[in-house]
This record gives structure tokens, C-alpha cells and sequence, in this order.
């Protein structure tokens, strides 16, 4: 690394926290964790909602669909992120697997 | 300085003198205070050349160069250019690396010289001096790793320049001219440039030598990298072969691949390499579809996504110096300890996710309607897929796995402030030219008669995302997302890593025992004739052993008699 500035004890307080970062603690509450869900779940309704009492002016046959770009979203990020279990499968090796001799002295 | 412009002063040639300069300077601050006043040179340039033309055209050995050509094409990717060298300039303040400081400029001047080429030679000259000097950035790592892939880059990016003059000189010879422009691919040579530009522009199945070597390039490299080679290789291509239908095709294949690679990747800036692979694709299917809006939305796109690329390689660049790696699986809570850098990496996911009032949500917008109004509507599909898989790998994980996720424990300091000052002014143009998207658009090639706010963009759109964000939701919820575990992926760069490597290993072996066999049945062969040899003439051969007078006397008299028998016969 030519970049050597590297360091692992921050000056800003005692618990390493940055005073910045004080304010937003709460991310790691439970319940933040748990929050996404429903909110993102009652947007997704409502945007639903908009599309039906404001019919989109389509493009393609296919945006012509009511909630096109909503099952678009879902089933496409379901998709990638399922697809990943096989494939982690099929195409992981260790981290090694390039290594030549002397890489790591 | 307009009669410097007209005579050919582009603006690459301030910043590559200022590169050479760096190479020779032992002083950090002189080198420092080159890197900032080189694109500043080059925006004075810019600014300054008076309308739109070609300058600097001369005839050297019969041919023609045009090293100056400034239109509406090359205007849009010269600015880009200029002001990602100056963002660049700034997050590489701290760095103290000569090789890195020199080869970064020179780099990007000659993709700025690439980009204004008005002819094929100038084009090649820039295209190759962009591939050997860049390679630098990699090698700046200093462990064989990067170096083994600062050869292998090198290696395909040398054969992309190959190409370029092979098919330039055949497309030439065919053509009668070579400037650069409109390309015939079906002409002599047309393929061959295609080709080579498709090499640079990472298309599918010679993408892999992007995400084998920006991962290992510096912290301050791999910003450096994101932002010029590939872009001019796409430059090259609106240049070139814009409306080639196939081209769609093509785009839409590299925006939906480095997809499913970038959900299984752990280093988060190998991640990146693959977004980065994904985000040409749209640009490639814009300049598939070939009409106005297409080139637009191409050009568009390469603007704001250079910016937000370069964001986002400079917060994972910030975690890399700071925590010394950027593997998901070791990584998270980092806000607390580096909440600017954290914040900075949400706008850089923002705009790169195309939400509404970034940047990339203008600039997307254009080619998702240029590929819809051309008619491809399997494309289409696929880019909008391709577009929930951007929020998955580049909204999301980045940010999630670096700096939130599960605490690990890492309290380090915040980036220095060169770096912070280069993300706020980097976050600050992706949500500038997402709300004043005016100035984007005037300056793109072609009139734009589009308007990205209207409540079908936006709430289809806004659709699309938060489907994508719920889907992620209760995929964690139910523990289905897959975990982030040390390990790699293969790739296409197997076959020459493995297979090649492998080959080359067993033909050396090979060849070894092959020469070895060859040399010992020769050494035996010889051997055998020298035995032979010796025991015939050596002191102690049978030639020198005393033999009976008698039997010589009649082996002389036999000989004698057939020597006279001749002479007769042949009297």
C-alpha cells in the first residue's frame, strides 16, 4: 500500500466513536433493523396506489403493465440476490486459489 | 493563448508535460502543485478555444494528424475528463508516490488526447500511451500480485492497441482516409476497431482484465482508473459505431452480468469493478439504439457516472487506507468512526441508483427512453432489471456492508481531509446536476427536448427502487441473502490464469524434457561417433596399431590393380 497514513486510534473520544457519528447511534437499535420492512413495504403500496389513479403513458408493451417496474424491482432483486447461492457455489474458491509461491512474504 | 489553440495546444498537452515534469520533480510539494494546475490548464483550454473545429492538423511523413478536434462529441468527454483529473488531483493530495503522481497524469492527459484525436494514428498513439501508462497505477501496489496483474493488463490492453492499428491501417487502405470517424464495420478493418474498442470498453467476455486489475491498484490508482479508460473506450464507440444494432445487444448483456457477479463478490472494490462493468452497459446499449436521445443518454451517463464512480472508489479507497482492505466480510459500523466517508458513499449509492434528484437518475432516464422509444423492448426489460440490480450492488452493499451491517469493531480515524474535500465536491456535482440537470443536458452532442421529472419517470422509477429496497428487506429478514464469506469467484480470466497459465506451465515442462531427451540422445549419438572416432585415429586406435607389412602390401596391390583396371576401362 502506498498509501501510509494508516492508523488505528482515532483522537476524536474515548470509545472511538467520531462525535459526528454520535447523533445517529440509533442505527443500531433492533428496532431500526426492523423498521425498513414495513416502510418500505407501505411505500411500495403507495406507489401502487399513485400508478392506479394516475395510469403511466407506456412506452413498451411491456411498462403497459399495471406495476411493471414494481415486479421489476422485486422478482429482479430476488433474482440477482438468490442466484447468488448457486453460483457462490459453482464458481467460489478459496481466496488462495491464484496465489503463487512468495505472494505473501 | 488563442492562436496557442488554434496552432494545436490541446488540453492534454498541459497535463502530460505536467506529468512528465512530476516524473523528474523530487519535490512533493512541486509535484502536488503540478497535479492541481495541470487541469486547471486544460479547463483554460477548454474554455478558451474559440468554436468548434479542428486545430492542430499537420503532415508528418505523408500522413495527416489532427490532434485537436473539439466538437460536440469530444467537448462533452473533455470536460468530464478535466474535471475528474482535478478531483482526482485533490483526493491524492496526502499520497507522496512519484511514480504514481507522474503516471497519474500522464494517464489521464493521454485519454484526453485520445478523445480530441481527429484521426485514427493520433487515436492509437493515445490509446496506447493511456495503456502503458496507467499500468503504473497498479504496480504502485508494490506486492507480485498487483504486478502479475499489471502484466496481465498491459498484456490485453497492448493487444487492444494492436487491433486498432491493424484495423486502422486495413480500414484506412480500404477508405482512402484516416480520420476517425463514422466506422464501417463490415468494411476492411471495421471489425478489427470494433474490437479493439471493445477490449477497452470491457464487453462481455473480455471484461475480466477490469475487475482483476482495478482491485489491486492503490487506494488513490483505483479512482484514478474508474474514470478514463473505459470512458474513452465508449467514447470511441459513439464516435465510431453509433446505431450498430448489435450494440444493444451487447449492452444488455453487460448490465445484467456483473449483476450476479457483484452479489457473490466480497471485495467491496471488486464490487465496484463490476458495477463499473455494469454502468458501461447501459452507455453501450445508448449508443446501440444510435439516435440523438441515444447518444444523450450515452454521453450523459458517462458524465455523472465518472463522478459518482469516482465517489464511490473514493470512500471504499478511504476504508482501504484506513482499515487496510475492503472485504465485506470484515467490514461494517464503520459510520461511527468514519461518518463522513459513510455519508459521502450514500450520495455516491444515491446517485448511482438513479433515485430522483441525482444525477444519474437525468442521465439514465435518457437512454432507458432511447431504448424504449427504439423499439427494443427485451432491452428494455433487461435494463430495467440491470437497474434494480445497481440499487442491489452499488446502493446497497457498498454502504451496507462497509459502513453499517454488523459492528466489527474497527475504530479508525476519519479520512484525511484532501479525500473529504475531494467526496463533498464530488457529492455536491451528483446532487447539482440531478436538480440543475439543465446544465448537463446543454451540454450534451444533440439538442435535448427531454424532461426527466415527470410523474411517469418519477413514480416508476421510485417504484422500482423501493420494490427493490423491500425485496432486500425481507430477504435479510429471512436470512436468505446470502452471507459474505472470504473467498473468490471465477471468472473469464480463469482461462488464462488457470488454463493459460496451466498450458504455458505444462508446454515449458514439456519442452524442457523434450530438449532434455533430445540432447542426451544427441549427447549419446555423439558419443557413440566419437568412441568410434577415437578408437579409429586416437594413438591407440586401430589406424595405429602395428599391423603385418604383408596384409598392407596386398591391400596396396589390390587397390593399384583396381586403379589400373579403371584407367584401362576408361582408356
Amino acid at each position: 500500500m502506498t498509501d501510509d497514513v494508516k492508523n488505528t486510534h482515532p483522537e476524536a473520544s474515548d470509545d472511538g466513536v467520531h462525535p459526528a457519528a454520535k447523533p445517529f447511534l440509533w442505527l443500531d437499535h433492533p428496532l431500526t433493523k426492523a423498521i425498513p420492512l414495513y416502510l418500505f413495504g407501505g411505500l411500495a403500496g403507495l406507489m401502487l396506489l399513485l400508478e392506479f389513479l394516475n395510469p403511466f403513458h407506456a412506452v413498451s408493451k411491456y411498462d403497459d403493465v399495471f406495476g411493471f417496474y414494481e415486479i421489476e424491482g422485486f422478482v429482479g432483486f430476488c433474482l440477482a440476490v438468490l442466484m447468488g447461492w448457486p453460483l457462490r457455489r459453482l464458481l467460489g474458491r478459496p481466496e488462495n486459489y491464484y496465489d503463487q509461491e512468495g505472494d505473501h512474504d | 493563448m488563442t492562436d496557442l489553440i488554434t496552432a494545436g495546444l490541446s488540453p492534454a498537452i498541459p497535463v502530460i508535460l505536467a506529468g512528465l515534469l512530476a516524473a523528474l520533480s523530487p519535490s512533493y510539494t512541486l509535484r502536488k502543485m503540478l497535479m492541481i494546475a495541470a487541469p486547471l490548464a486544460a479547463a483554460a483550454i477548454w474554455f478558451m478555444t474559440p468554436e468548434v473545429g479542428i486545430f492542430g492538423a499537420m503532415d508528418l511523413a505523408g500522413f495527416g494528424f489532427e490532434t485537436y478536434r473539439f466538437d460536440p462529441l469530444s467537448r462533452v468527454w473533455g470536460l468530464i475528463f478535466i474535471l475528474a483529473i482535478f478531483l482526482n488531483s485533490i483526493y491524492a493530495l496526502h499520497d507522496r508516490d512519484k511514480l504514481a503522481d507522474s503516471s497519474t497524469l500522464i494517464y489521464s492527459g493521454a485519454g484526453l488526447g485520445a478523445v480530441f484525436a481527429g484521426d485514427l494514428l493520433t487515436l492509437f498513439f493515445f490509446w496506447e500511451l493511456t495503456a502503458i501508462s496507467s499500468v503504473f497505477l497498479i504496480w504502485a501496489s508494490r506486492n507480485p500480485e498487483a504486478f502479475r496483474a499489471g502484466l496481465r493488463y498491459l498484456t490485453v490492453h497492448v493487444l487492444s492497441g494492436v487491433l486498432l492499428l491493424a484495423g486502422a491501417v486495413l480500414y484506412a487502405n480500404h477508405s482512402g482516409s484516416w480520420q476517425f470517424n463514422a466506422i464501417d464495420v463490415n468494411a476492411p478493418g471495421g471489425l478489427l476497431i470494433l474490437l479493439a474498442f471493445g477490449i477497452k470498453a470491457a464487453f462481455p467476455l473480455m471484461h475480466n482484465w477490469l475487475q482483476d486489475a482495478y482491485p489491486k491498484a492503490t487506494a488513490t490508482g483505483a479512482v484514478v482508473l474508474s474514470a478514463f479508460t473505459t470512458k474513452l473506450a465508449i467514447y470511441a464507440l459513439a464516435r465510431g459505431f453509433a446505431g450498430l444494432d448489435i450494440l444493444v445487444w451487447v449492452g444488455a448483456v453487460m448490465v445484467a452480468f456483473p449483476v450476479f457477479y457483484a452479489v457473490i463478490e466480497n471485495d467491496l472494490r471488486k464490487v465496484l469493478a463490476y458495477s463499473l462493468n455494469n454502468q458501461l452497459g447501459f452507455m453501450v446499449a445508448g449508443i446501440g439504439v444510435g439516435t440523438e436521445l441515444g447518444l444523450n443518454g450515452a454521453a450523459a451517463h458517462a458524465f455523472v457516472h465518472i463522478i459518482y464512480k469516482a465517489l464511490l472508489f473514493m470512500s471504499m479507497g478511504a476504508v482501504l487506507m484506513r482499515v487496510g482492505h475492503t472485504k465485506a466480510s470484515e467490514l461494517g459500523g464503520l459510520y461511527k468512526s468514519m461518518p463522513f466517508t459513510a455519508f459521502f458513499c450514500l450520495i455516491g449509492a444515491g446517485a448511482i441508483s438513479a433515485f430522483p434528484l441525482f444525477s444519474g437518475f437525468v442521465a439514465k432516464a435518457l437512454t432507458l427512453s432511447a431504448v424504449a422509444y427504439g423499439g427494443y423492448e427485451i432491452p428494455f426489460v433487461i435494463l430495467v432489471f440491470a437497474s434494480a440490480g445497481v440499487l442491489e450492488h452499488s446502493g446497497i452493499k457498498i454502504p451496507y456492508f462497509a459502513f453499517f451491517s454488523h459492528d466489527r469493531g474497527h475504530r479508525v480515524k476519519e479520512a484525511p481531509w484532501n479525500m473529504l474535500l475531494a467526496m463533498g465536491i464530488a457529492s455536491f456535482l451528483c446532487v447539482y446536476l440531478g436538480v440543475n440537470y439543465g446544465v448537463l443536458y446543454s451540454l450534451l452532442p444533440y439538442p435535448v427536448e427531454y424532461e426527466p421529472y415527470t410523474f411517469d419517470h418519477v413514480v416508476g422509477q421510485m417504484q422500482l427502487l423501493i420494490a427493490a429496497l423491500f425485496a432486500f428487506s425481507l430477504l435479510v429478514k429471512l436470512k436468505w441473502y446470502p452471507q459474505e464469506v472470504r473467498s473468490i469467484n471465477l471468472d473469464t480470466d480463469w482461462f488464462y490464469r488457470r488454463l493459460g497459465d496451466g498450458l504455458f506451465r505444462w508446454i515449458g515442462a514439456m519442452s524442457g524434457r523434450l530438449s532434455a531427451s533430445i540432447s542426451g540422445r544427441l549427447n549419446a549419438a555423439g558419443k557413440s561417433v566419437a568412441d568410434k572416432l577415437f578408437n579409429l585415429f586416437s594413438p591407440a586406435g586401430a589406424l595405429s596399431r602395428d599391423v603385418p607389412s604383408g596384409i598392407l602390401a596386398i591391400w596396396t596391390s589390390v587397390l593399384l590393380g583396381l586403379v589400373m583396371v579403371i584407367a584401362y576401362v576408361a582408356g
